[in-house]
């Protein structure tokens, strides 16, 4: 037998834990305003997400799936992204989303149960939240074969969780768009939980970014809690996409420091002491001492962007509080063209229901 | 006044266990400060304030079960003065508590459809082809005893007790259930936690296994001082089990089958005022008298204010029961599966033995042994329990 094939999987790191340079930066990393544009929107994400949980917490919000742990990772692909991309996210990536224009807001109206979250003003052709498992997929290669078809420079970014990986939507999506050489990127966010399954229980494979291989794209592991590497990956890859080069599947090393969702309790299944142990990995730190190095941050400018973020979040849960109730209707509407006689009956009793109930409030 | 209803802390819960209060009546909460930890079914939840105030009332203690949508605290808000608190406007649902847009009686609508009688209280977990059967055959799912995992009532339940309501029987079906709080002489206690895990526990127990239970007495005369009598029994049964090791292990009577286990992970029965706690020691044969006793006054303490998690309590591959501390001498302790075997120490007493062909008096701890005879025999048991008094009438 003679080897016919051989394949290699890389990993990176710009920033260390102690947020010192491991090599050479890019050169967005040293201008100190757009790192520091990035630690912001970090930051943003990380005090949302303490106040979404009390949200839920208090009845004011439905089931909330958090984003602590991953701000690096969501915020270095918003930041590689061209507004003309499409975003097909799974279910937290609000870091990306904001950076995007999707507001807070809409993000609390979203969980509020209220659809109408996900009609976003701003980012109009990015996807919406996607729940069940993979499913964006193949959505995201459907994307970009129309813009490879179209002829346009964009592309397409879909997520994936590490459990997500183990889909066949997931490997249809890889396979076609290797076929096709399709712009599109799969962002593979390994936190090391699929709720409560591990990815040693997952997979046999070493690496996830390998799964790339069978379907012939390159696929690079980077550290997930180092923001400029995650974007100096992305870059690269939504470069070569946009290109013409094809797709890429990018995994991003980082750990779910949350429950999986509010109706999650994790202490229930992670080993004890894996949590601790993550905090010191964590992706704010680091961008953090980063910036100090470069003399861009201090505590006074830390404490005014916390009550600036604050600020921020106390806005987006009054605007959100204050969203009026979505009529019946609108759990009908958009369905049919023509609505079925069966659903217009449906839709008749739900609003003789929801008359007496609606008032009071 | 501003009132906080328990919200639905995961995705259709019905109630929520109060496990401990951080904050008393008269305390000046921020919003977002914690303020209680509550157990549901999945998880147990801190549940922080929503408002700034002063808190003014606390409904119910440590232990007590709250339903979804019922009072859990009053707050008098910073912004009204404290005679304002008689005069403020509730509304039906509950309260209004600062901006909050609704009650949760409207943003949630129960998973399940409550019972015919209404009760406020815990509600009987049960099949939803069973909850609807019983509602259309009109008995009253809660006065069921569940026979499914964990208590869980079946179809097969409500059908038996359809059966039991034919003419010449009777079913109770409006029997009222109150809560633990009323507490007249006579009224229905409905069982919570621990006590309620306990009736499942040994439900199951005395469906499926064979229990079969032999006594005797270890000489413990001996003894040097400096012995403590749970690290010995420990120790003792890790002698036990090296000896029998089928006495160490778990049936499976679904596939017929046994796993015997190398570590002996021991599971010690500890009364609390809310029932029975079973917390575990683990790998108890190759861990010193000074670290099983450290462990065992960890589990005690946790046991007492219920602060172990539940990687605890689960999974012990052998039962102790320490009961004679107050009396009793031998007893028939309940093995529950899938564990086969539970060893009862009793009341140690001075009792007259034969020694050679003299009297003496010499101390004794009375044993029992339960096992299952599906998979164990009573050689293999008996061998065991020879095991354990060698061992445990060793001087140290």
């Amino acid at each position: 037998m003679k080897n016919v094939a051989d394949f290699i999987i890389r990993f990176g790191q710009w920033l260390d834990t102690e947020g010192k340079p491991t090599r050479a930066l890019p050169e967005f990393a040293q201008d100190p305003g757009e790192v520091e544009r990035m630690y912001r929107m970090m930051t943003l994400c990380r005090l949302f997400d303490a106040k979404a949980v009390n949200l839920q917490r208090t009845g004011r919000l439905g089931t909330y799936a958090p984003c602590t742990g991953h701000e690096a990772t969501h915020v270095g692909v918003g930041a590689a992204m061209q507004p003309e991309d499409v975003l097909c996210p799974v279910y937290r990536e609000y870091g990306t989303q904001l950076w995007r224009g999707v507001t807070l807001t809409e993000i609390l109206v979203y969980w509020g149960g209220d659809e109408r979250g996900t009609d976003f003003a701003g980012p109009r052709q990015d996807f919406p939240w996607c729940v069940p498992i993979a499913s964006q997929t193949p959505i995201a290669a459907g994307v970009a074969m129309a813009f490879k078809v179209r002829g346009e420079p964009r592309c397409a970014v879909a997520y994936i969780g590490d459990g997500g990986t183990s889909e066949g939507a997931f490997y249809e999506a890889m396979n076609a768009a290797g076929a096709q050489k399709l712009p599109v990127v799969f962002v593979v966010v390994n936190n090391g939980w699929a709720i409560s399954v591990p990815v040693a229980a997952q997979t046999a494979a070493q690496t996830l970014a390998q799964k790339a291989i069978a379907a012939g794209i390159p696929g690079v592991q980077v550290d997930g809690n180092d923001v400029i590497g995650v974007r100096a990956v992305m870059e690269e890859a939504l470069v070569r996409a946009r290109r013409g080069g094809g797709p890429t599947v990018v995994e991003t090393l980082t750990y779910r420091l949350s429950d999986h969702t509010t109706a999650d309790d994790a202490t229930r299944y992670r080993p004890a002491g894996e949590l601790e142990a993550a905090w010191l990995r964590e992706p704010l730190v680091r961008t953090r001492r980063y910036l100090e190095s470069l003399g861009a941050w201090d505590d006074a400018r830390e404490q005014a962007l916390r009550s600036d973020c604050a600020a921020q979040i106390d806005a987006a849960v009054q605007a959100y509080q204050a969203t009026p109730k979505d009529s019946t209707d609108a759990m009908f509407d958009h369905l049919f063209a023509n609505p079925p006689e069966a659903l217009e009956e449906q839709k008749d009793t739900a609003r003789r229901w929801a008359a007496p109930r609606g008032t009071g409030h | 006044m501003s009132r906080f209803n328990l919200p639905d802390l995961g995705e259709g819960l019905q109630e929520a266990e109060i496990v401990r209060w951080h904050v008393a009546v008269g305390d000046r909460v921020a919003v977002d400060q914690p303020m209680v930890a509550m157990e549901t079914a999945k998880a147990v939840v801190e549940v922080p304030s929503p408002v700034a105030g002063v808190v003014s009332a606390l409904y119910g203690k440590p232990g007590d079960t709250v339903a979804t949508g019922a009072p859990l605290v009053d707050f008098r808000l910073d912004d009204e003065a404290p005679a304002a608190a008689t005069t403020a406007v509730t509304t039906a649902s509950g309260g209004v508590v600062g901006h909050m847009p609704t009650s949760d009686e409207e943003l949630h609508e129960p998973a399940l459809p409550r019972s015919a009688a209404g009760a406020p209280g815990r509600r009987r977990r049960a099949l939803p082809a069973a909850r609807d059967l019983a509602r259309r055959s009109g008995v009253d799912i809660e006065t069921l005893a569940g026979t499914g995992r964990d208590g869980l009532v079946t179809v097969d339940d409500v059908q038996a007790a359809m059966v039991r309501a034919e003419p010449g029987a009777q079913v109770a079906t409006t029997t009222p259930t109150r809560s633990p709080a009323g507490g007249a002489e006579g009224e229905l206690e409905v069982l919570r936690s621990l006590r309620r895990a306990m009736a499942q526990s040994m439900s199951l127990a005395r469906d499926n296994v064979m229990e079969c239970t032999v006594c005797d007495d270890a000489d413990i005369e001996h003894w040097e001082s400096g012995n403590d009598y749970t690290s010995r029994l420990l120790r003792a049964i890790a002698a036990g089990c090296r000896a029998e090791p089928g006495l160490n292990s778990w049936f499976d009577a679904t596939s017929q089958g046994r796993r015997l286990f190398h570590h002996i992970d021991v599971g010690i029965a500890v009364d609390t005022p809310d029932g029975l706690l079973v917390p575990v020691i683990r790998d108890v044969g190759n861990r010193s008298s000074a670290e099983l006793r450290a462990d065992i006054n960890r589990l005690k303490v946790g046991a007492r204010d219920r602060s172990l998690p539940a990687s605890d309590l689960r999974d012990f591959t052998f039962m102790l029961s320490n009961f004679g501390v107050m009396a009793g001498r031998y007893a028939t302790p309940v093995v529950v599966p899938p564990a086969v075997a539970i060893l009862g120490a009793g009341k140690v007493s001075r009792d007259v033995v034969a020694v050679g062909d003299k009297i003496e008096i010499h101390r004794r701890m009375p044993l029992s042994l339960t096992f299952d005879h599906r998979c164990v025999t009573g050689g293999e048991a008996v061998r065991l329990l020879g095991a354990v008094i060698k061992d445990l009438e060793l001087r140290s």
